[in-house]
């Protein structure tokens, strides 16, 4: 670096050794700032290619957070759907109950209304089941916002999809529609439920054997949705799993990408704080001897 | 030797050494004066023998010594050298301090930035698409779309205040080089004056050489050794100061891009080193370059979610409304046809129902999209960092070559104390010894007047 006819003054000197100093000093400002952020990259330029994946990993732990918010309202969202389905298939064996009492001939007329009126009365259960709601809305009324029946078991909703987005990209569909679960306006589980009272008071045992027949014919309907529920549910259950294991991979990869190595960054600080300490020994013994000190 | 001209042999050895003590100690009062370079007088015999012609011989033997001047050590082509370094650092270091700038202004990766109020807009789409008629996920939204918007506004205008406080800096520095030019020139002129007069002009010179290497550092000037000890100073071969007369430079900053002329002649004058040229390059092609690439990602975001939107319905069922209103980074805005009710905002495709998210969910998974705004930003954020990283491995490798040279510099022109006091001895003992030859002589002077002739008095 510095041949022999190379003059060196005091000046020089000076200049060299402050300037050596001030680097080294630089050096240990660094890896402090490191240390105390526990970052390694700070800003863009400390690492450009690390600094893009971290911007990525960063924008995915969000997208992943979210995804997880979804997925937890379609797993509500779908258990509310199973209960109130299950509560349904409840109520549709104690009316077929009682249709089996009612077919016994030895009734009064008065006992057959009592049947009917408790058929009556489980038919309104039924219409309150079907306008079951989470988190504020109808949950069989498909896109309307409205509840999915009136009190005479009218249907007010619409037959549309409602998704929510599980994974990126992947959407799912998580309600069965009133039309599609309870059936057609007119000839609905509800309709089924008014002509069963109705055979009922009127004894017409032929009646109440095709009403009951058609319930029948509805609840296998149901069954087969709340199998469908089933399967949605443990595909969002699989989602969720690979989405909660997604986001420790993702932390983990933005933790490696970002963070600190730092037992690597206590050691690269130690080697710094030994180098300017020696920058500043070296200084202190070569600045302070001149031939001044030697002429009397 | 005649009787008496030793004492004048050493008297000239008194002045010449005693000149030389004077020089020594002006060196070591200026240690560490910067620009100045140590002084040595030019000694030389007086008489002597001169070449004889065959058979001659002669008896003289000198009549001391004399100061023929005083010389300056300095090593010419150091200079230059230096100039066109010092340039390239001032080009560099300037060009470094706006992308350091820029970088602190993006402020990326961190959870106070751009990227991050992005994600957090398209994830309010996806809080929307599981509840349309939730209020307080649309005003969520709503606030955090305001925030993001708010946020590229910010960044788009600070953007352009660095340009305008850029040119303000290449204003007052080119009035600053008027004022050192100048002075080259006035300089220039005194040191032909005093040179020609056979004076020395060293101090002169150390001045305006430390003028033109500053005048290197802001514009990137080249120097060339002119007559009578004068430097004529260019810029891209025009002379910017050319003996006793300077060229004057003016800022043309109606035009863009902000261009240096010349006043007199009103022609561009090329600079592409030093401060000015580094910040040439910052006003006219880094911040411009930023400013274009982040009205791009606004332009993207605002095309991108409009195209969705515009064919979704609000919860009144009305279609067709925008969501991002503006021409750039600079004035995004929610649209007004949102109209700060969030009840506008289109969660649901026309003829899917009221409470339909499916609008929501195709603007939520933007995020996840390679060719989104966000993709544009970050291509953009990544640039940056190349950018800053590249310059700032360049700026590094020319400090060292810059610390190189003002090493070879000093180490021709500096002053070394114990160099100095080797002279002071040295001189101090010659002068010494001079004192005694004059003793010795006035001695036998003394001898020859007072004691001789005196047999038998």
């Amino acid at each position: 670096m510095v041949s022999s006819d190379f003059r060196v003054t005091q000046h020089s000197l000076a200049q060299r050794t402050t300037t050596n100093m001030q680097t080294a000093l630089q050096r240990l400002q660094e890896i402090q700032d490191q240390i105390s952020s526990n970052k390694s990259i700070t800003k863009a330029s400390d690492d450009p290619v690390g600094a893009a994946t971290a911007l990525r990993l960063r924008s995915d732990v969000d997208r992943n957070a979210q995804i997880t918010r979804n997925i937890d309202d379609a797993t509500s969202w779908l258990n509310s759907a199973d209960d109130t389905l299950n509560a349904v298939v409840t109520q549709v064996q104690r009316a077929k109950d009682l249709a089996i009492q009612a077919q016994n001939g030895t009734l009064s007329q008065t006992e057959q209304d009592a049947i009917a009126t408790e058929l009556d009365s489980i038919r309104q259960t039924m219409i309150g089941l079907g306008n079951t709601q989470y988190a504020g809305r109808s949950i069989f009324a498909g896109t309307a916002n409205t509840a999915a029946y009136d009190s005479s078991g009218n249907f007010l909703g619409t037959n549309n999809a409602v998704e929510r987005s599980i994974a990126p990209g992947t959407r799912v569909q998580i309600n069965v529609t009133g039309g599609d679960v309870f059936g057609p306006a007119g000839a609905d589980i509800f309709a089924n439920m008014a002509s069963l009272a109705t055979a009922v008071r009127a004894g017409n045992s032929a009646s109440i054997d095709a009403a009951v027949t058609a319930l029948d014919g509805r609840t296998t309907i149901v069954q087969s949705r709340l199998a469908q529920i089933g399967a949605t549910t443990r595909r969002v259950d699989t989602m969720k799993d690979r989405n909660d294991t997604g986001a420790i991979t993702l932390k983990q990869d933005l933790s490696s990408v970002e963070d600190l190595d730092l037992p690597k960054a206590m050691m690269e600080m130690q080697l710094r704080q030994v180098a300017y300490q020696a920058a500043l020994q070296t200084t202190a013994k070569v600045i302070q001897p001149s031939l001044l000190d030697f002429l009397k | 030797m005649g009787d008496f001209s030793g004492l004048n042999v050493a008297l000239s050895a008194l002045y010449a050494q005693r000149r030389g003590l004077e020089i020594t100690g002006n060196n070591i009062s200026n240690a560490n004066t910067e620009g100045y370079s140590r002084q040595r007088i030019d000694l030389q015999a007086i008489g002597g023998p001169r070449t004889g012609t065959f058979f001659s011989r002669t008896l003289d033997t000198g009549g001391g010594v004399q100061v023929t001047g005083v010389s300056r050590m300095r090593d010419a082509f150091l200079e230059i050298r230096a100039a066109l370094a010092h340039g390239d650092n001032g080009n560099l270091s300037r060009t470094q301090q706006s992308l350091g700038q820029v970088e602190a202004l993006f402020n990326e990766p961190s959870d106070q930035s751009i990227a991050k109020s992005m994600s957090d807009f398209y994830s309010g789409w996806d809080d929307i698409a599981n509840n349309p008629s939730d209020s307080a996920a649309r005003q969520q939204l709503l606030s955090r779309a305001t925030t993001l918007t708010e946020t590229i506004n910010t960044a788009a205008t600070q953007l352009s205040q660095f340009r305008t406080d850029g040119i303000n800096e290449l204003s007052s520095l080119t009035a600053e080089v008027n004022t050192m030019s100048s002075n080259i020139a006035q300089l220039n002129d005194a040191i032909r004056g005093a040179t020609s007069a056979g004076l020395n002009a060293g101090d002169l010179q150390d001045q305006r050489d430390l003028l033109v290497q500053q005048i290197a550092s802001k514009v990137g000037a080249t120097v060339r050794a002119g007559d009578n000890g004068q430097v004529n100073v260019f810029l891209n071969g025009s002379a910017l100061v050319s003996g006793n007369s300077a060229m004057a430079l003016k800022l043309d900053a109606s035009t863009t891009p902000v261009v240096v002329r010349w006043a007199g002649s009103n022609n561009p004058a090329t600079i592409s080193s030093g401060d000015v040229g580094g910040l040439l390059g910052v006003v006219n092609t880094t911040l411009p370059s930023y400013s274009a690439a982040l009205d791009a990602v606004a332009i993207k975001l605002r095309d991108d979610v409009n195209a969705v939107h515009t064919t979704g319905a609000g919860l009144d069922g009305v279609s067709g409304r925008k969501f991002f209103d503006g021409t750039g980074a600079a004035d995004l805005t929610v649209s007004s046809d949102i109209g700060g009710n969030a009840n506008n905002i289109a969660a649901a495709a026309v003829g899917s129902g009221t409470l339909d998210g499916s609008i929501a969910l195709d603007i939520g998974e933007m995020a996840t999209s390679d060719t989104s705004a966000q993709s544009a930003y970050r291509t953009m954020i990544v640039g940056l960092g190349v950018d800053t990283q590249n310059n700032q491995r360049r700026l590094d490798i020319q400090t060292k070559a810059t610390d190189q040279v003002d090493g070879a510099r000093d180490s021709a022109s500096g002053v070394n104390t114990d160099e100095e006091m080797v002279s002071m001895v040295q001189y101090q003992h010659a002068y010494e010894a001079a004192s005694r030859f004059m003793t010795s002589v006035d001695q036998m002077l003394d001898t020859l007047i007072n004691r001789t002739g005196q047999v038998g008095r």
